[in-house]
């Protein structure tokens, strides 16, 4: 396997870029293998099941490191949390040696039935503490760090007495995890919610961002919508540039799921974020 | 508001059908450009499109059957009653034959292109099996003493020949038997990456349900006993061999 597989007790400050693995792009991987750093495995897709997407998987994980990012362990739900996924994710922590794993400050189950979605949570003490416990039994249970990802968000909740990012710094602070920020997520929530999004990125503290997200948006006129349908938008490369300056070297992964390009045009995406990169930090 | 009745209104809010709730203002801000309702309304028209385009894809064939319009109706009725409760939303559609057995309207041939859909998602979705069998030589009359595991992929499924018709596309291509009967079982498994299916008679069908119950190679052979003696045992020869041949057994238990 590709040899960089090393404890997360902090970010690795080194500049990898790659993008997600999508089931439109298997064959070709398996002809010809990847041309990025690093690659993002859906969880999901890889739990409870065998077939195409193991052998996809340990494909790319011979040539360069994989990332497991996933959108069903519902951290902030109310419902307990399940054992079962846990263990299959431990599983495939053990077999694929990820760089990070991820998944998304966010609610998706409620009384035991799903979402398939990552609703919001209110900005408020109670949330940080049932969050940040859960986040320590995870991180237990796993045996290591964990990654939570800021979602992109439509509604805010008059519950909230803590800005998103003053959440995410504290979750960070008292779970002892890391922070997946998605620079797009960011810009979109800033343009729904009126906030200032170079603010946001400012915001966080540098110890405990780990990894970055790029991807693209739709403009719904009356809000933006995190679709991840189209290359990523010069608002957002610009973000990107700022989120560089402050944080330096990082893991990025460029998301790109809906309208899904040829896989060569995504190493391009990846070229350029990469290009981005050395210009911003030069 | 506490987190948990928060949760619980968000959920109420996002799934109700018709008309958007009453009060959503007192727990939700407007924007500058929108409503707390049309906030709310992006998670809304998300949870229900994204479900049932998961449905339309895992149940293709069975909304050209049915007519899309029409299924996406009956689709909607189901997420209603049988919200998802799997991580994976690739099995939300485990509970959907059985919803769609209990609609007016739906045929036994439409509801066999559903439940042919649903064993091939399952047999695509199937962990890998921790070991695939050969048939063991040299046994000798202890083989007969023996029970057999299938691979997690194998299901088999009875439904009217009509429906394996209808999914097939093509009458010239199916197998004869399947003309020669109003019923037809149908057996999907992955061997590797692609789920592969094949019609099978009705004493190969029976023996697979024997199998499946526990049954001894003996009691299987049993499937078999309406030929004469030469030929039921030349025939269970040639199914057995045709399981291990296929990949379907994972495990031979002594």
């Amino acid at each position: 396997m590709s040899q960089i597989v090393r404890p997360d007790s902090e970010p690795l400050r080194q500049s990898l870029h790659g993008f997600g693995l999508r089931v439109e792009h298997y064959d070709e991987i398996l002809r010809r293998g990847v041309r990025a750093e690093l690659c993002e495995a859906l969880t999901e897709n890889f739990m409870q099941r065998g077939g195409r997407p193991l052998s996809v998987l340990e494909r790319v994980r011979r040539d360069v490191p994989v990332t497991l990012h996933g959108v069903s362990l519902s951290i902030g739900s109310i419902d307990p949390l399940s054992g079962g996924y846990l263990d299959e994710l431990a599983d495939l922590c053990r077999h694929f040696e990820p760089l990070f794993v991820s998944d998304h400050l966010c609610f998706g189950s409620v009384d035991g039935h799903r979402a398939y979605d990552l609703w919001p949570l209110p900005f408020t003490e109670e949330a940080l503490e049932h969050v940040a416990a859960r986040v320590r039994q995870v991180q237990d249970r796993l045996g290591r760090r964990i990654c939570l990802e800021n979602v992109s968000s439509y509604v805010e909740f008059r519950e909230s007495a803590l800005r998103e990012h003053e959440f995410l710094a504290a979750l960070a602070e008292r779970a002892d995890c890391l922070l997946l920020l998605d620079v797009n997520n960011v810009y979109v929530s800033a343009q729904n919610h009126g906030f200032v999004a170079a603010d946001f990125i400012r915001a966080l503290p540098p110890a405990r961002v780990a990894q970055l997200h790029l991807a693209g948006h739709r403009d719904c006129g009356a809000y933006l919508l995190d679709d991840h349908g189209s290359p990523v938008p010069d608002a957002v490369w610009e973000l990107y540039r700022l989120t560089r300056q402050r944080f330096g070297p990082l893991p990025t992964v460029l998301e790109w799921d809906e309208n899904l390009p040829s896989l060569e045009r995504l190493e391009q995406e990846c070229d350029k974020a990469r290009q981005m990169e050395a210009h911003a930090l030069s | 508001m506490p987190l948990a009745e928060l949760q619980r209104s968000f959920w109420a809010a996002v799934r109700q059908r018709g008309a958007p709730p009453a009060g959503l203002q007192t727990w939700l801000t407007a924007s500058a450009t929108q409503s707390a309702t049309e906030r709310l309304g992006v998670y809304h028209r998300a949870y229900w499109q994204r479900q049932v385009t998961a449905l339309l894809a895992t149940f293709e064939a069975t909304s050209r059957r049915v007519g899309q319009q029409h299924f996406e109706r009956l689709l909607l009725q189901y997420l209603e009653a049988c919200p998802g409760e799997e991580p994976c939303i690739e099995q939300l559609g485990a509970r959907c034959v059985e919803f769609l057995a209990t609609r007016q309207g739906l045929d036994a041939e439409a509801l066999g292109v559903a439940r042919l859909e649903w064993a091939h998602s399952k047999s695509l979705l199937a962990k890998d099996p921790t070991e695939v069998a050969r048939l063991p030589l040299g046994m000798g009359a202890a083989f007969a003493e023996c029970r057999l595991t299938f691979v997690p992929s194998l299901h088999v499924e009875h439904v009217p020949a009509a429906s394996l018709r209808w999914l097939a596309g093509d009458a010239q291509r199916l197998p004869e038997l399947m003309e020669q009967s109003d019923a037809i079982n149908v057996a999907f498994w992955r061997p590797e990456h692609a789920v592969l299916r094949s019609a099978l008679a009705t004493d190969e069908a029976r023996a697979h349900l024997l199998a499946r119950g526990g049954a001894t190679i003996a009691v299987i052979c049993t499937a078999f006993e309406a030929l004469p003696e030469a030929a039921a045992a030349s025939r269970a020869l040639q199914v057995l061999s045709r399981w291990f041949a296929r990949g379907w057994v994972e495990r031979v238990e002594t």
